[in-house]
C-alpha cells in the first residue's frame, strides 16, 4: 500500500494562516515574483533615493528598463496594488509569497525567503479591527490562545499610522510584523479617493514565525529540504 | 542616538530609571538598543530627524509624561548681522544654503577638553579631539544642529563662496583624503581654492590645529537631498551629514551659535566674541494642516478626548491657528491629517486602544484568483499518491547554468548580487530537484518521490510544476508526451555535477497545462517537529508480527517516544496474513535516527534499536519478523 507523501513546512504555514484569515473574510490574491519598480516601490511611497532601491538591497535585473519587469520584489506588499485593479472595495485579501533581497546571508537572514502580507479596504475599517484581526492571526498561528501581542509606533512609508507588532514569547517580546492604516496617498495610488476609503495593512516574515512556534534558530532548514524535515509535514 | 540621561535632566527633570526611560521611548517608537548604565542608546527612524538630539529627545519626553520643558533662551538680547565683516561670505546658490549662521571668536587656545566636556562627549560615545571641536560636537548632539569651527587664518582672500560643484572638482577633507566631486555637491571655495565639503566634512586647510588662535563658526542649512547625494556618491557619511539628510531645524542656528559661545567662554579664559552674523533665505511658508478630532474615531476606532488631544499638539509644539495646525520646524514629518492622528495615538499610546470585533461579512472576494487554490488542489493530489513537496532556491549559480546546455540570451541575471551562487535567476525547477537528490542520498531506499510548484524565469516569469522519482513509471501517467520524461542518469551533466549516485527521471511543465483538480483539503501544522541536525543520518528498517486490532499509528508512536534522536518513523508495509498467525499482521517502518551533536556510531544505534524491539515486545508483544 502506498503511504501519503509530505508538504513543504512553508505551504503549510502558509495554508493554515490563510486559513485562519479567511475566516474573516480575507481571500488571497498572488503576483508576480518579478515586479515592477511602480509596484514595488513608487506605489508604496517609497522614495527614489531610499536606501531600500540600492543594489546593495535589491536584486534589480540587469538589461531591464524602468517600465519592465525589472526588481525582484521586495515584500508582499508588492501585490497591494495589483489586486487593487481587479477588486472593488469593500474588500480584504492575503497574499503570501516568496520575497528576494540581495544581502549577505546569514543564520536569520536569507536571500530568498516568504511573507505575509493583509490588506483590507472600506469606508470605516479601522485600527481596532487591525489589533482584533492580529490577535486572532497570531494566536492561532502560534497556536497560543492566550498570546499577547503589542503595537507600537515605527516608520512606514506606505502606512500612516505605521507600527511594528511585537508578540509575547518566552517572557520576551518579539518583533514579527509592520502594520499601519495604508497611507492615503497609497489609497490614492489604488485609484480609490481617500477621502471615501480607508484600511489597514500588516504583513511580515513567514520563516521567523515559523522558528518562533517551533523554537528553531536558524532559517537554513527552509531551502535545505532535508528529507528527515520535510517528511515531518 | 546615545541619550544620556544626564544631558535629558538639563531639558526636562527625569523622574524614571533608566529602564522605564527607555520604555517609554520605545512607547513612542524609538526602539532601545541598549541601555548602559545612565545612558540609553535608541534607534531613531529616519522620518525624525529632529529627534537626533538630546533637545528632540527631551520633547518627546516631556509630552508624554506632561511636564514643561525648559524653554532655549540662549540668543535673548544678541545681535547678530545680516552678513559677516571680517570674511565676505557670498551664497552663489540659496537653494542648497537657505541660512549661514555664524560667528568669529578670537583669542582662543586649542587645548584637550577639561574632564567635564571629555565625559560628555565619551557618553554620547564620541572621541575627544580638542576643546574647540568637542564644543562643536556637543552642541550638534545637545540640539541637532550639525557646526563646524574654521581657523580663521587657513581661509584665504578674506572671502567665502557658498556653491555647488562642478564635476571633476577636487577638495582635500580634514580625514585627509581627496575626494573628487560630483556636480552639485555643497562647497565653499576662498580666495584660494575648495575649503570646505559642506555639511558633510570640513577640509583640510582651514581645520583647528593646535596653533589655532581665531575661528569661524557655523551652524548652517544645508540642503539635505543635496547632502545625501553628496554622502552617497563619496560613501563618506558623518554625524554630521546624517542629520542634515534627516531634516534639521533651521530656525535654530543661532540657539547653536550661542550655546557653542557659552560653552567656548567656559572653556577657554580671555575668548571673545568678535562678531555674530547670520545670512537667511529661509522662505516664510508655513507648513499647516487641516485636522478634525472626529477623523481620529473613524481611523483609530477609539474615542479619544478632545482636551487631550489638543493638548498633545500643544507639547508638541504643533500651534493652532485659524482653524489649522502649524507644524514647527523641527518637524519634517508632518504633511497630512493622518500624521497628526499619528502623533495622538503615540502619545495616547497604541497599547491602549482596544480590538473592535471584525467579523467577516458579506464580502464576496472569492474566485478573485483562484491560482493558489488552483495550486494547492494539485498539492494535495500529490501528497496523496506519495510525493514530497520541495521548495528550492530561487537562484542557480554559473555552474549550474553551464551543466544545463540553455541559451544564455534568456537567463534574467540580477546586477551585482551578492553571492557568485545567485548568478542567475531559476530557468527551470530542474537544478533544484538534482541538488536536493543529490543532498538526500541516505533516503534513497526509501524511494524519492519529490514535487515543487514554483516561479520559474526564461526570460518570463512562469509558475511551473516538477515531479521526480527512481521509477520513470511513476512519472507516465502525468503526461500525454512521454518523452517530456527526462532522464537524469551518468551521462548528464547534472549527475556528474551532484554526484547523484543513481539515476532520477524528471517531469516540468506549465502549470496551466497541468489537468486541473478539485481536491478542497486544507492544511494544518503539526504541535511539534524533530530539529534535523547537519550530519548525514542513519536508517534502519524494522518489520514486526503483531496482533491485528493493534494499529500502525500505535506502534509508530511507541517507536517514535523510545529516544530523541529518531527523527522520523514511516511506515512503508502493512500486510494481514494467516502465515504470520491467527488473527496476526506484519507491519514494517522506517526509522531515522539523527543527532544534532555527532554522527551516530552503530553501536548507538543498535542499542536503540534493541530498545525499540523490548518495548514493542512488552506493551504489544509484537515480534520482530525474521
Amino acid at each position: 500500500m502506498e503511504t501519503n507523501g509530505h508538504y513543504h513546512p512553508i505551504t503549510r504555514f502558509i495554508d493554515e494562516a490563510i486559513c485562519v484569515l479567511e475566516e474573516l473574510g480575507f481571500c488571497v490574491i498572488e503576483g508576480p515574483e518579478l515586479e515592477s519598480e511602480w509596484y514595488n516601490f513608487d506605489f508604496l511611497r517609497v522614495a527614489a533615493d531610499h536606501p531600500a532601491r540600492d543594489v546593495q538591497d535589491t536584486f534589480w535585473i540587469a538589461g531591464l528598463e524602468k517600465e519592465k519587469l525589472n526588481v525582484l520584489r521586495t515584500q508582499m506588499t508588492s501585490v497591494q496594488g495589483r489586486a487593487m485593479h481587479n477588486v472593488q472595495p469593500p474588500c480584504r485579501f492575503v497574499m503570501p509569497g516568496r520575497v528576494f533581497r540581495n544581502e549577505n546571508t546569514d543564520a536569520t537572514h536569507e536571500a530568498v525567503f516568504h511573507q505575509l502580507d493583509a490588506v483590507a479596504i472600506g469606508q470605516d475599517i479601522n485600527l481596532a479591527q487591525m489589533i482584533y484581526t492580529l490577535n486572532q492571526f497570531f494566536k492561532k498561528v502560534l497556536n497560543q490562545p492566550n498570546l499577547q501581542i503589542r503595537l507600537r509606533p515605527d516608520h512606514f512609508p506606505f502606512v500612516e499610522p505605521g507600527m511594528d507588532i511585537a508578540i509575547f514569547w518566552n517572557n520576551k517580546w518579539l518583533e514579527v510584523f509592520g502594520a499601519g492604516m495604508v497611507h492615503p496617498e497609497v489609497i490614492k495610488n489604488m485609484g480609490l479617493n481617500p477621502k471615501k476609503w480607508q484600511g489597514f495593512a500588516f504583513g511580515g516574515g513567514i520563516e521567523r514565525l515559523m522558528m518562533i512556534r517551533y523554537g528553531i534558530k536558524t532559517i537554513k532548514p527552509f531551502l535545505k529540504n532535508d528529507m528527515r524535515l520535510n517528511k515531518q509535514f | 542616538m546615545k541619550l544620556p540621561i544626564s544631558e535629558l535632566n538639563k531639558y526636562v527633570p527625569v523622574k524614571h530609571t533608566a529602564k522605564e526611560l527607555a520604555e517609554i521611548f520605545v512607547s513612542l517608537g524609538f526602539e532601545d538598543e541598549s541601555i548602559e548604565g545612565e545612558v540609553l542608546d535608541l534607534e531613531i527612524t529616519p522620518n525624525r530627524g529632529d529627534c537626533l538630539s538630546v533637545l528632540g529627545l527631551a520633547r518627546e519626553y516631556a509630552a508624554k509624561t506632561a511636564q514643561p520643558l525648559k524653554p532655549l533662551i540662549l540668543t535673548s538680547g544678541k545681535q547678530y548681522k545680516k552678513n559677516c565683516r571680517e570674511i565676505e561670505i557670498n551664497i552663489a546658490d540659496k537653494d542648497a544654503c537657505r541660512r549661514y549662521t555664524g560667528a568669529i571668536i578670537k583669542n582662543i587656545q586649542i587645548k584637550p577638553s577639561s574632564p567635564e566636556l571629555k565625559d560628555r562627549i565619551k557618553k554620547f560615545g564620541m572621541d575627544s579631539i580638542n576643546n574647540i571641536v568637542d564644543i562643536t560636537n556637543i552642541v550638534m548632539m545637545e540640539l541637532g544642529t550639525p557646526m563646524h569651527a574654521f581657523d580663521l587664518t587657513g581661509i584665504k582672500g578674506n572671502k567665502m563662496l557658498i556653491r555647488t560643484a562642478n564635476e571633476n572638482e577636487q577638495i582635500k577633507t580634514l580625514d585627509k583624503k581627496i575626494n573628487t566631486l560630483s556636480q552639485g555637491a555643497i562647497v565653499i571655495e576662498d580666495g584660494e581654492g575648495l575649503m570646505d565639503l559642506a555639511g558633510i566634512m570640513g577640509g583640510e586647510r582651514p581645520s583647528i590645529k593646535t596653533s589655532t588662535v581665531d575661528i569661524l563658526l557655523q551652524a548652517a542649512f544645508f540642503d539635505r537631498k543635496i547632502i545625501r547625494q553628496t554622502a552617497k556618491f563619496l560613501g563618506k557619511t558623518t554625524e554630521a551629514s546624517y542629520r542634515y539628510e534627516r531634516g534639521i531645524d533651521a530656525e535654530q542656528t543661532t540657539e547653536a551659535i550661542e550655546m557653542a559661545i557659552e560653552m567656548i567662554s567656559q572653556e577657554v579664559a580671555g575668548a571673545q566674541v568678535s562678531e555674530r552674523f547670520d545670512i537667511n533665505y529661509l522662505p516664510h511658508n508655513e507648513n499647516k494642516i487641516k485636522f478634525d478630532s472626529a477623523n481620529i474615531k473613524k481611523l483609530l476606532g477609539v474615542d479619544i478626548d478632545n482636551h487631550f488631544i489638543q493638548d498633545v499638539f500643544a507639547r508638541l509644539g504643533i500651534q493652532k491657528r485659524t482653524g489649522k495646525y502649524i507644524v514647527p520646524s523641527w518637524r519634517h514629518d508632518l504633511f497630512i491629517e493622518e500624521d497628526l492622528i499619528e502623533e495622538v495615538a503615540r502619545m495616547y499610546d497604541l497599547s491602549k486602544i482596544k480590538p473592535i470585533n471584525f467579523e467577516k461579512t458579506n464580502i464576496k472576494c472569492n474566485g478573485i484568483d483562484k491560482s493558489y487554490y488552483q495550486q494547492l488542489a494539485i498539492k494535495n493530489q500529490f501528497v496523496k499518491a506519495g510525493y514530497t513537496e520541495i521548495s528550492t532556491h530561487t537562484f542557480i549559480s554559473d555552474r549550474d547554468f553551464e551543466s544545463l546546455n540553455l541559451n544564455e540570451k534568456k537567463m534574467l541575471t540580477p546586477v551585482k548580487a551578492v553571492s557568485k551562487e545567485l548568478n542567475f535567476l531559476r530557468p527551470n525547477l530542474l537544478v533544484g530537484m538534482a541538488k536536493i537528490f543529490s543532498q538526500n542520498r541516505w533516503c534513497y531506499k526509501d524511494g524519492m518521490k519529490l514535487f515543487e510548484i514554483g516561479s520559474i524565469f526564461y526570460p518570463n516569469e512562469q509558475s511551473h510544476i516538477a515531479i521526480a522519482s527512481f521509477s520513470r513509471k511513476d512519472l507516465a501517467g502525468f503526461t500525454k508526451d512521454q518523452n517530456q520524461i527526462i532522464m537524469v542518469g551518468d551521462s548528464h551533466n547534472l549527475y556528474q555535477q551532484y554526484n547523484l549516485k543513481k539515476t532520477f527521471y524528471f517531469l516540468e511543465m506549465d502549470i496551466a497545462e497541468f489537468p486541473p483538480t478539485n481536491d478542497k483539503m486544507r492544511l494544518r501544522l503539526p504541535k511539534q517537529f524533530h530539529p534535523v541536525s547537519d550530519f548525514p543520518p542513519i536508517t534502519r528498517d524494522i518489520a514486526i508480527i503483531v496482533d491485528q486490532q493493534i494499529t500502525a499509528g500505535q506502534i509508530l508512536g511507541e517507536i517514535r517516544a523510545t529516544d530523541k534522536i529518531i527523527t522520523l518513523v514511516e511506515k512503508f508495509d502493512e500486510y494481514i496474513s494467516n502465515k504470520f498467525g491467527a488473527e496476526k499482521k506484519s507491519l514494517a517502518f522506517h526509522i531515522v535516527l539523527d543527532d544534532e551533536k555527532k554522527t551516530l556510531a552503530s553501536k548507538d544505534t543498535d542499542a536503540i534499536m534493541k530498545k525499540i524491539v523490548n518495548n514493542l515486545d512488552q506493551k504489544y508483544k509484537a515480534k520482530l519478523r525474521e
